[in-house]
């Protein structure tokens, strides 16, 4: 899982968000280490899309009908799905256990200790 | 982080066809292919179309050389020069698949001895595919072991 991807599915997790609303969230959620461009975003979107851990909501009321190439994606809304949950729990404890890890190797403190 | 750009790792196939759309659509049925983006030219021929396809990414363009020493497509080359391979979850349904879609067998499955189960189809389009499940995680002294008792029995 890429880091965007992990990103996006913690931006999502509190409810539906729209494409260009998740480069703000990612941006804010990440202190700014991981910063979306829409290219990266909408590739990303589409790749969590196809695996199942998002699902693509109509576009804005009112607004234009869904094209049928991928275009218009940071206008659409996104809902993360349970297989997305199931995926962010899964990384995030994958994350959790490798810094443990690298805490218990002193590589967290290894620049203050480092002589 | 590099500054390339992180959902185009590595090489992306180009590939020419002298169907772009039929190739999408062939594509889409027996590879799963979910189309990104697709641009047309003022002809109507598509000058570039991006898939995603078992996690990795392929553009398809319709055959707008001037001259048969640019890329040209399979049909009018009358051959191709590059087998592109793909893994997936499992060989022979895809195979199947392929082939009910108008794809000529060029290998049936088989176990092939470095470990993947393996097919290869010319696709309708003229590009050869293939196709592959890993069925074991071979060490690479035991695939070196047995390409030389491959090659020493075939020899």
């Amino acid at each position: 899982m890429t880091p965007a991807i992990f990103a996006l599915l913690l931006a999502l997790h509190d409810g539906e968000r729209h494409g260009y609303a998740l480069m703000a969230d990612v941006s804010e959620l990440t202190g700014g280490t991981v910063l979306l461009g829409p290219a990266t975003l909408y590739r990303s979107l589409q790749r969590m899309r196809v695996d199942g851990l998002i699902e693509e909501l109509d576009a804005e009321p009112g607004g234009e009908p869904a094209r049928a190439d991928r275009r218009a994606e940071r206008r659409r809304s996104y809902r993360i799905t349970p297989a997305g949950r199931a995926a962010a729990r899964s990384e995030a404890n994958r994350l959790a256990r490798l810094v443990e890890a690298a805490s218990a190797l002193g590589v967290l403190a290894g620049e203050r200790t480092k002589s | 982080m590099s500054d390339l750009p992180e959902e185009f790792p590595g090489p992306t196939p180009q590939i020419v066809v002298d169907d772009a759309a039929g190739a999408i659509r062939f594509y889409g049925t027996v590879f799963g292919a979910d189309e990104l983006v697709r641009n047309n030219a003022p002809d109507g021929r598509v000058m570039h179309c991006e898939l995603l396809m078992y996690g990795g990414r392929i553009l398809v363009i319709d055959d707008f050389a001037a001259s048969a020493d640019e890329v040209v497509s399979p049909r009018r080359l009358g051959g191709s020069t590059v087998r592109l391979h793909l893994y997936v979850p499992d060989t022979d349904a895809v195979y199947e698949r392929a082939l009910a879609a108008g794809a000529t067998s060029l290998m049936e499955p088989c176990d092939a001895f470095w470990g993947d189960r393996y097919a290869i189809v010319r696709d309708p389009y003229g590009h050869h595919w293939s196709i592959a499940t890993q069925r074991e995680d071979l060490s690479v002294a035991s695939l070196e072991e047995r390409g030389d008792e491959w090659s020493g029995h075939a020899g």
